[in-house]
């Protein structure tokens, strides 16, 4: 922290401009780095974070604005350029070879020669041992660098990046891949960085990161530039102002009061080492959050709900009845719905059509005659249009392929499915993964608009404003447990967002 | 801009003839034999060529249920020779009837098409390695009831499957175009069908809907093995033998047919349109080079280079065509 805003400039973006056909990726951003900071730099997919480090890198040349390093104009034409002046971009994929050792990886490329124009291994651990103030790693230099953990793959890339003289490091969602105790590790190498005067730059998704590590962050909104701000002493609730540009309850519908009768109990629910005792009730017009990170059990609780898994232990209850799910088909039949995390790969059959996605579930409904089990044209489409303008679904045929839909409108297509079956309880997984933020708010009237009619909803997000501004009542869920139960307070949802972020964070300390 | 429109005409184009070409290859083929064959044209010729399409389209068919959820039968070969051995044994050793002895052999076509169904939808055996061995156990089981020899002898009244006709209108031809549309017309008009169809373009997704994918799967095999033993039967009759050996090469033929059939109109996608397609461009394209006197192991050869080159285009125009 000692080094915040004090730091001499090392990188300055002017007003840069960049436009692609029919779309400004960046208008006028203006953008720096310090020497020993972490900046983060924050926004939805497809606001421009991406199209300015691609500047940066030299892999797309910018219409308008300047790059001033060290109080000189460069030119970044091509990657080799932005090498030079000491910058190094770190892609979640990593960019090593697997098989190939430790040092031979942080030489990649660029390997140091003998009089023979040979390779020698051992000359090259040793150098690689001799990088000014690399980052330990403790790992075998000749071990092939598949064989070892993520957090020394890590080490490796950050250590080429060291030999390589940068000065500035652009790191793309490190953790994504990390488990806790390597993020733990990850930030301390971080420090070390900062410490040694590099300046890392930091692209996340998790708020609870930004506030761990960085500096400042700066927040990337429709291709501009909203705010730079020091995260010390930041307000959440202001840094997602930022990012939405409105407050939290503007974003979100208004919430319906949910009935008192119990459409759905869980007890004591266990699966293996997924999903261990969870208990739970869920009334009528309720939207249940389920918050916690990904691997907790969330997506697997849902699977045992909807019958896609056998559970172990314990009872779903519904209607005073106990159920016992041997399959989906159970499931759908008790009135129960599941929106998988995988649009494409468990959601969808991309190479049918609009409508046909919409019926799959309830091919019964489509029959010309209802005692005679052949399907009618005719009713196929007016259910398929009727389904789809309820979730608002954008296309221009009801006989296009889902294939050639947005994620967002293949999105609406699975939810059309499961509105078609009239089910009373439908489990969100993850249903805005990935999709645009105005179809984002399409679902999320349609999800509102549901429990006000009685609908049952179980809503799992990574994302907890979405949980914060959705759910009446939030579970978090840690290594397939219930940890915390979290009611919404309505008056004031940044309380609540921040108990979510600390219940979060009381897991991540447990490691 | 000019080139661009060109550009895209040329696509276009291409896009019309990966659907479009298997059938224009046919009719060209036709028109080509017709005009240099006399042989090729005549009434005689005509008679065969609907025979040699009736009991390939029933068995092609039959695998076409099966490739439409994604899944292999190799053993429908197998199947119509050790249905040939049972129906002639009922016919002659037990003496039945023939309605019985048509049923015994259907049964054992169901039979076999559970087994099938169970050990590769039920127990998860892949489909490709598992039919291949029930093929082989068929293939033995039918040799070892016979002693490797043909059962002749069979009723006279029994010829009337294969060899009869109504009208002048050939009885398995009827056949054929009956099996075609009742499995045409659960494809595209029932809900089993269109459940198929989702199995066979993401069998998660198609349960997660609440798709029964097993019971669909195990339903495929058995229409397959119910088309084999139809196919068995007829060719019992017609040739007026159980024969453990008669059927076997119609399985690589039923593939090229099916694999055709998925490079057709709808590409990537098994139909049975596109089967009957395919049966038609095997059946010809063999039929012309008897005519031509071209020997035996070339029409094999050519029979090869027809399935490679239906997976190519029913594969790779498929991507090019979706824009993949």
């Amino acid at each position: 922290m000692a080094a915040t805003g004090n730091g001499k400039v090392l990188l300055e973006a002017r007003g840069i401009v960049k436009d692609f056909p029919g779309q400004r990726a960046l208008d006028k951003v203006d953008f720096d780095v310090r020497r020993g900071e972490v900046h983060a730099l924050i926004g939805e997919n497809g606001a421009g974070k991406s199209t300015l480090i691609k500047i940066l890198a030299g892999a797309y040349r910018q219409d308008e604005g300047d790059i001033v390093m060290d109080g000189e104009k460069r030119d970044i034409s091509n990657s080799g350029d932005s090498q030079a002046l000491g910058l190094s971009f770190i892609h979640q994929d990593l960019n090593i070879v697997p098989h190939l050792s430790v040092a031979e990886n942080i030489f990649l490329g660029r390997y140091p020669r003998s009089n023979f124009g040979l390779v020698r291994l051992s000359k090259m651990v040793e150098m690689a041992k001799r990088i000014p103030e690399a980052i330990t790693i403790n790992a075998n230099f000749r071990a092939p660098v598949g064989s070892l953990p993520i957090i020394d793959q890590w080490k490796t890339v950050i250590n080429r990046a060291l030999a390589q003289n940068s000065r500035i490091i652009f790191m793309d969602e490190p953790t994504t891949s990390l488990t806790h105790t390597e993020v733990d590790e990850l930030f301390s190498s971080i420090a070390h960085l900062k410490e040694t005067g590099k300046a890392i730059v930091y692209v996340s998704h998790r708020m609870e990161e930004i506030f761990r590590i960085a500096d400042r962050v700066t927040v990337i909104k429709d291709a501009r530039n909203v705010g730079t701000v020091p995260v010390h002493d930041l307000d959440p609730g202001v840094l997602y102002h930022m990012m939405l540009g409105r407050e939290l309850k503007d974003v979100f519908p208004s919430k319906a009061r949910p009935t008192t009768d119990v459409c759905l109990e869980v007890k004591n629910l266990s699966r293996g080492r997924t999903v261990r005792n969870v208990s739970f009730c869920l009334h009528g017009g309720e939207i249940l959050g389920i918050a916690g990170l990904v691997g907790s059990g969330r997506t697997e609780l849902a699977r045992l709900l909807f019958g896609a898994d056998k559970k172990d232990e314990g009872d779903i209850i519904m209607g005073g009845e106990k159920m016992n799910f041997t399959s989906p088909a159970d499931a759908i039949r008790s009135g129960i719905a599941l929106v998988p995390e995988e649009r494409h790969a468990q959601g969808l059959v991309l190479p049918m059509d609009v409508q046909q996605n919409i019926t799959l579930a309830t091919l019964r409904r489509i029959r010309r005659w209802s005692r005679i089990p052949i399907l009618s044209n005719r009713k196929e489409r007016a259910i398929g249009q009727q389904f789809a303008s309820a979730t608002n679904v954008k296309a221009h045929d009801l006989k296009q392929q889902v294939n050639s839909l947005s994620g967002g409108n293949q999105q609406k297509v699975v939810l059309s499915k499961w509105l078609c079956t009239n089910a009373r309880i439908l489990i969100l997984d993850e249903p805005t993964k990935g999709i645009d933020i105005g179809a984002r708010f399409s679902l999320y009237s349609t999800i509102a608009e549901l429990a006000g009619r009685g609908v049952a909803v179980i809503l799992i997000s990574s994302d907890l404003r979405e949980v914060v501004g959705m759910a009446h009542r939030i579970l978090v869920l840690d290594q397939g447990a219930v940890t915390a139960e979290i009611p919404c307070d309505e008056t004031n949802q940044r309380a609540t967002l921040d108990r979510c972020i600390q219940a979060c964070k009381i897991r991540e300390s447990k490691d | 801009m000019e080139i661009k429109a060109n550009r895209l005409g040329g696509r276009e184009t291409l896009v019309f003839l990966g659907k479009y070409g298997t059938i224009m290859w046919l009719l060209v083929m036709i028109a080509v034999f017709s005009i240099l064959l006399p042989a090729f044209r005549s009434a005689n010729n005509a008679v065969n060529l609907l025979g040699q399409i009736s009991i390939l389209s029933i068995m092609a068919a039959g695998m076409t249920c099966c490739l439409k959820m994604g899944d292999f039968d190799l053993s429908i070969g197998a199947t119509a020779a050790i249905t040939s051995v049972v129906t002639a044994k009922l016919l002659v050793v037990l003496n039945t009837s023939i309605p019985l002895a048509v049923l015994g052999g259907l049964g054992t076509g169901v039979l076999i098409g559970l087994a099938n169904g169970l050990l590769v939808a039920y127990l998860g055996l892949p489909a490709f390695v598992c039919t291949l061995a029930t093929m082989s156990i068929i293939m033995g089981a039918g040799m070892a009831i016979t002693r490797g020899m043909a059962i002749w002898n069979l009723p006279e009244a029994f010829e009337f499957i294969g060899r009869g006709d109504l009208y002048g209108i050939p009885i398995r031809f009827i056949l054929m175009i009956c099996m075609l549309v009742i499995i045409w017309f659960i494809h595209t008009y029932t809900p089993t069908g269109r459940r198929m169809e989702a199995i066979g373009g993401n069998a998660v997704s198609s349960r997660l809907s609440g798709i029964k994918v097993e019971w669909h799967r195990l339903l495929g095999y058995t229409m397959s093995g119910v088309c084999a033993a139809i196919a068995g039967i007829v060719l019992t009759s017609a040739s007026m033998s159980g024969n453990p050996t008669q059927g076997a090469m119609y399985m690589l033929d039923a593939f090229g047919a099916s694999f055709i059939g998925a490079a057709t109109v709808r590409i990537g996608q098994f139909h049975i349109g596109g089967t009957l397609v395919g049966v038609l461009i095997v059946v010809v394209a063999v039929n012309g080079l008897v005519i031509l006197m071209v020997p035996g192991y070339y029409t094999d050869m050519v029979k090869g280079i027809i399935l490679l080159v239906a997976i190519l285009l029913s594969g790779v125009t498929g991507k090019f065509v979706t824009g993949k």
